[in-house]
Order: structure tokens, then C-alpha cells, then sequence
């Protein structure tokens, strides 16, 4: 019988409840949208002790078949003032899951100064005094809490900047190895736990290798036996497995669409030193890991080691959005910079995306030197001290430009966008608008559809359909990779629902909760005040054109207005 | 127009004995995106093939100085 945790950190108290069977169908973002808009008044303040920090697995996670077992994070965000689900692998799902865990719901906040941990384990739950740990960055803690409770527990752990309560910060999800690398990052999930005197959660091993509670296992394995094998066969799976996500960056730069220089330009010849295919022959050539599984199971293998010239581990994992915002929008392209920038990012247990958006229009405004290595690592010590600069740049790019009087900020709803300009990715910028989540590329990329990106037809129906797909398989716990497959496994998807819950499910069924878990959302932002004309791309960048095509977005603010009017 | 058309190529993946390769290519007037894609034979599947930085339709015919571009498909998470 699966369970949901509730942890009130105002009382210090917990108990576990059965699951409700208004949820049974309900995983990942699906469970953490559906709790927050059922429990949560949208208007709370998010640092508030009212606002729901809540986590879940996906409603498939918890076994070794690959990467399906990651972890959604769901509260009203401090960042864009609407809901918020911030998706991340690691063990912390798959932990979670074992222990027949459906949802973790974390509510109330300590006592001001004081902080916790909360040990979880099938059925138990306690909460330790956590003073020793205050002030770490997320390695320190990772490794004092793993000499406790054992290196197969899983950890989901905040450092400085969630103890700060920065929009930047989020959670800090441990991989197989142990590295707190793997974030539910974008929205401020992490300030979320840091207002609830949390520093982190400790998911033990189960002592054996358990799986959830599976009505039919042969009927589990054939199906996922079948699933592995399309994803070993799978030509864009090898591609991630060698180049990882970063040779997107040689896409997107010959598209014209790479953000440099705080998204002034679109296209950089400077930017092929920092592609995928100089990444993957710099850590072979150094013997890093060009390939490795962020979460244990994992076949898709995306994620990678960077080690320095002496072969030392710097960072995990050099991603491409990472590369982009930390890098070419800095004006620095180098590979051992922007490895450096990531491991202070993962130990700050700050979002790398958000940061970078927010170094880049400080950096337009002169308070911070394009290019300037030095400058940037300062910066992070600023973030990780509290100097008024370092909560500036912790609390997000909008902030930033608010502050400092820069209008070019790339952000909807306060959240800075990703590594595609929606001016040439435009089906990229009807998801930054039209998502309730903000400038959220995961919530539907299109980037990988072969389209005429610059022709602003049919990207309002692409959106829609990534953005459904997306949240279908958040609601799963599968990765988004797992796309690559997802149609031409879907009867195996399906096959592995009935394996484990005894019922059948549609496709349409599927969808219509995806769907479903859209509306509410948006729902949820109108209540907490996100009118329609939150909805937009910056005005700006309807205005400013972006080299080298001189393109604009120009999908109608009407098309936008429809995307979810229809089923 | 004459019965050869030059390009820029550039493929992003190995090619020709190279990690990548860019250069001027000369094609046969009449030739498509797909049909120069054929004429590459590539080795990897699935590949993205920009046209002047653009996404065309596979039976697109190629100009005098026409840019083509083979990248490898990809996307972040």
C-alpha cells in the first residue's frame, strides 16, 4: 500500500497516510501540482510557513528500469509567484519509491535559526537536529550525512544559497556516485526548503534490491526488457551516451539561436570551443567519463565527468544549457571555466540556468565584466557569504534588471529562459510563455523537431503537444530522453502501468491527465494573481531583432492566448 | 545557370578523414537536400541538415551559394 509522509517542520512532527484514491493515478508532477492546488491557498507567501514543499517520484519509479525514477519538486515558486515543478534525476526518487513512498508533503517552518534533517525509511521518519551542517555547501553535507547514514542512501540537500532563501537555489539531489549534482533547480525549490528550516532529506537504503509493490512482475519484466532494448538500439540514445546533452550547442548556434552576451546575439565562431564534440575529446583525451548514469539504471547515460588536465574531477555534469548561460552568454568559452562555474553552482546548490541569466544582465549592466573568469568565481563567493551583490545575483535575472535597469532581460514570469533564443526557436518561446512553469525549456522543447524553427507557423501546436508529452512522462518519473522511445514503446509503457497497478490505461487516458494537470496549474496561477499578461515574451524581444537572421518573436499574442482552449 | 552549383558544407561529425569538416562543394544542378545527404552517406542516422541556417524540406532544391550544414540532433534536459 503506497503512502504519502507528511512533515510539518512547525510542529516537528510527521505521519504517514494512506494514499487518497483521488491520487492513485497520479505521479510526479501530476501528484505535485494536484496536492499544491488541492491543499495550498495560491495566494500564500512562498517563504512563508503556509506554502507546501512537495516531493514525488513518478508513478513507474522505484525499479532499475531506466531513467524512471526521477524526482519531482512542486511548490508556489518565491521566483515566478505561480506553481512550480522543478524535475531532476539522482537516487532520491527511486529511494523514495522503494520505501513505498507516493509523496513526501513538507509544511509549516521551524523556528527561525533552527535546522533539520529528516531521516526517511519504510515506514519511519525522524527528524535530527541539523546545526552541524548549517553554512556547507552540498558536498560537505553530502559527506558528513553519507558517513552517518550509509554511502546507498540517497540525499536531497540544500547548501548557502537554500539556507538563504535565494530564488536561485534549489535542491540538490545525489547520484549513484554520491555527487550532490543532479538539482531540481529551476523556481527556487530549494529557498522553499531553506524557509522550512530544512537542510535535507535522507532517503536510507531498503536493505535489499526492493521495488515497489508490482501486481504482475513477469508481465513488468517482459515489458521493460522490451522497453531496454529499443533504448539500447536507439540512435539519439548512443548520441547522448557519447556527446552527452552539449552538442546541442553546435545546433543551436549554427540555428542562430544561442543566447551570447546576455542574449544579444545569436551566433558566435567562438562558441566552437565549447561544443559537444571538443567536450567528449577533451575528457577522453584527460580520461573523464564521457558518459555516466546520473541515476542508478540509467542506460541513456547522458550525464558526464570534466576533469582537469591532471585528470582530477572538477565537475558533474557539463550540460548544455549549463554551457550556454554560464558560458556563451558570459562571453567565456572555455571549457575548464564553465566546469569550475558548475561544481560552485552544484555546491551553492544554485540553478546554473537562473544564474548564469542573472550574471549576464549584471554583466549589461557594467556591474559585472563580460568574459572576465576571475569576476565570476568572485561571484559566486559573494552568493555563497550573502554580500549585497551575491543576493542580487541570488535572487534571479528580473531582479537583476530590475535593480540595475537593464529592460533586456530574458525571463517570463521572473524565470530567465534557457538556452534557446525564442526569437529563432520560436516553438521554444510559445512553451516559455504559455507554460505555467515560466521560461522552463523542459516543460516542452521542440528543439528537436525538424521544422523551419524561425517560421513562426504551427509552433503554437508543437508547444502544446511537447508540453503534454513532457508532463506525461514528468508524471511517469521517466526522463524526457526517454522520448527518443516513448513512441515506439508506448504499449510497453502502458504494459508496465498494468504490471504494476493491476489496471489498464489509454494513451488519451494518459494525456488527459497531463492535460488536465496543465489547466489546473494555470488555474492556480491566475488565483495567485499571474493574469494572462504573464503569458508573453518580453516586449523587447518582439522588438529587437537578433543577428545574425534579424528575427523577432512573432507568434500572435492570440495564438498564444488559444493553445489551451481546445482538447 | 550551369550544370554544377557551389556550396559550403560544413558536417559537424566525423567526415573525410577528419574530426569535421567545412569546405566549398561543387553538386549537381538539380540536386536536393535529401539528395545531397544521400550523396554524403553519412554514417550516423538521424542527422539535422540546416539549409543558410534554416530547416528546409528534404526535396528542397540547392542555389549557387547555398550554405548546408550536417549536425548531429540533440537537445538538452
Amino acid at each position: 500500500m503506497e503512502q504519502i509522509l507528511r512533515l510539518d517542520m512547525g510542529t516537528l512532527t510527521h505521519r504517514f497516510e494512506p494514499l487518497p484514491e483521488a491520487y492513485a493515478l497520479l505521479g510526479g508532477r501530476a501528484l505535485t501540482s494536484r496536492i499544491l492546488c488541492d491543499e495550498l491557498d495560491p495566494t500564500v507567501d512562498a517563504l512563508g510557513p503556509n506554502n507546501k514543499l512537495v516531493l514525488a517520484p513518478g508513478l513507474l519509479s522505484g525499479s532499475i528500469v531506466s531513467s524512471s525514477s526521477r524526482i519531482s519538486a512542486g511548490a508556489k515558486s518565491p521566483l515566478t509567484g505561480g506553481i512550480k515543478e522543478s524535475n531532476s534525476g539522482g537516487n532520491t526518487g527511486w529511494r523514495l519509491a522503494q520505501h513505498g513512498l507516493r509523496a513526501v508533503i513538507i509544511d509549516g517552518a521551524a523556528p527561525v535559526g533552527q535546522w533539520f534533517i529528516a531521516v526517511i525509511s519504510r515506514g519511519e521518519c525522524r527528524l535530527e537536529a541539523a546545526g552541524d551542517l548549517v553554512g556547507l555547501g552540498t558536498y560537505d553535507t553530502a559527506t558528513r550525512l553519507f558517513e552517518r547514514f550509509g554511502a546507498k542512501s540517497a540525499l536531497a540537500v540544500i547548501g548557502p544559497a537554500g539556507e538563504q532563501r535565494m530564488n536561485v537555489a534549489g535542491i540538490c539531489n545525489t547520484d549513484p556516485e554520491g555527487r550532490p549534482s543532479r538539482i531540481c533547480a529551476r523556481g527556487g525549490m530549494g529557498a522553499v526548503m531553506g524557509s522550512k528550516g530544512l537542510k535535507a532529506i535522507v532517503v536510507r537504503d531498503p536493505g535489499a534490491n526492493i521495488m515497489p509493490d508490482t501486481i504482475d512482475l513477469p508481465m513488468w519484466r517482459e515489458n521493460a526488457k522490451v522497453y531496454a532494448k529499443e533504448l539500447a538500439t536507439s540512435p539519439a540514445i548512443a548520441r547522448y551516451r557519447n556527446f552527452g546533452t552539449a552538442s546541442t550547442l553546435e545546433l543551436v548556434n549554427k540555428l542562430g539561436g544561442l543566447p551570447i552576451r546576455n542574449f544579444s546575439r545569436g551566433q558566435d565562431a567562438q562558441a566552437e570551443a565549447i561544443t559537444g564534440l571538443q567536450m567528449a575529446e577533451t575528457i577522453k583525451a584527460r580520461g573523464g567519463q564521457t558518459s555516466h548514469s546520473c541515476m542508478t539504471g540509467c542506460a541513456i547515460q547522458c550525464s558526464n565527468v570534466w576533469v582537469d588536465p591532471q585528470g582530477k574531477e572538477v565537475a558533474s555534469s557539463m550540460e548544455f544549457e549549463t554551457n550556454t548561460l554560464l558560458g556563451a552568454n558570459l562571453e567565456i568559452f572555455d571549457f575548464d571555466a564553465i566546469a569550475r562555474f558548475t561544481k560552485e553552482c552544484n555546491d551553492l546548490g544554485i540553478d546554473t540556468i537562473e544564474t548564469g541569466g542573472a550574471m549576464g544582465v549584471a554583466m549589461a549592466a557594467g556591474a559585472l565584466p563580460y568574459g572576465d573568469v576571475a569576476a565570476v568565481i568572485d561571484a559566486f563567493g559573494q552568493i555563497r557569504t550573502g554580500t549585497v551583490l551575491g543576493k542580487l545575483l541570488g535572487a534571479g535575472a528580473a531582479t537583476v534588471g530590475r535593480v540595475l535597469g537593464v529592460r533586456e532581460v530574458a525571463s517570463v514570469k521572473g524565470q530567465v529562459m534557457a538556452a534557446y533564443d525564442p526569437r529563432v526557436i520560436k516553438g521554444n518561446g510559445v512553451t516559455y510563455a504559455t507554460s505555467p512553469m515560466g521560461a522552463d525549456h523542459t516543460a516542452g522543447n521542440t528543439i528537436g523537431a525538424k521544422v523551419d524553427h524561425l517560421d513562426p507557423q504551427g509552433k503554437v501546436a508543437l508547444s502544446r503537444e511537447l508540453q503534454i508529452v513532457s508532463t506525461v512522462l514528468d508524471m511517469l518519473g521517466f526522463c524526457v530522453f526517454a522520448r527518443a522511445v516513448y513512441a515506439t514503446t508506448a504499449e510497453q509503457f502502458r504494459g508496465l502501468f498494468a504490471a504494476r497497478f493491476g489496471r489498464s490505461i489509454t494513451d488519451d487516458e494518459i494525456r488527459a491527465i497531463a492535460t488536465e494537470t496543465i489547466r489546473r496549474e494555470i488555474a492556480f496561477n491566475r488565483a495567485a494573481g499571474l493574469g494572462p499578461a504573464t503569458d508573453r515574451i518580453p516586449e523587447w524581444m518582439r522588438t529587437t531583432p537578433l543577428r545574425p537572421h534579424e528575427a523577432v518573436f512573432d507568434v500572435p499574442d492570440e495564438e498564444l492566448d488559444r493553445i489551451w482552449a481546445t482538447d | 545557370m550551369g550544370d554544377r552549383l557551389s556550396i559550403r558544407l560544413e558536417v559537424y561529425l566525423p567526415f573525410r578523414g577528419r574530426r569535421m569538416w567545412r569546405g566549398a562543394e561543387e553538386v549537381p544542378a538539380g540536386t536536393t537536400l535529401a539528395g545531397l545527404l544521400d550523396a554524403l552517406a553519412l554514417p550516423e542516422p538521424d542527422l539535422a541538415i540546416l539549409l543558410n541556417g534554416r530547416h528546409r524540406p528534404p526535396e528542397t532544391l540547392l542555389s549557387d551559394g547555398d550554405e548546408v550544414a550536417v549536425l548531429r540532433q540533440s537537445e538538452g534536459g
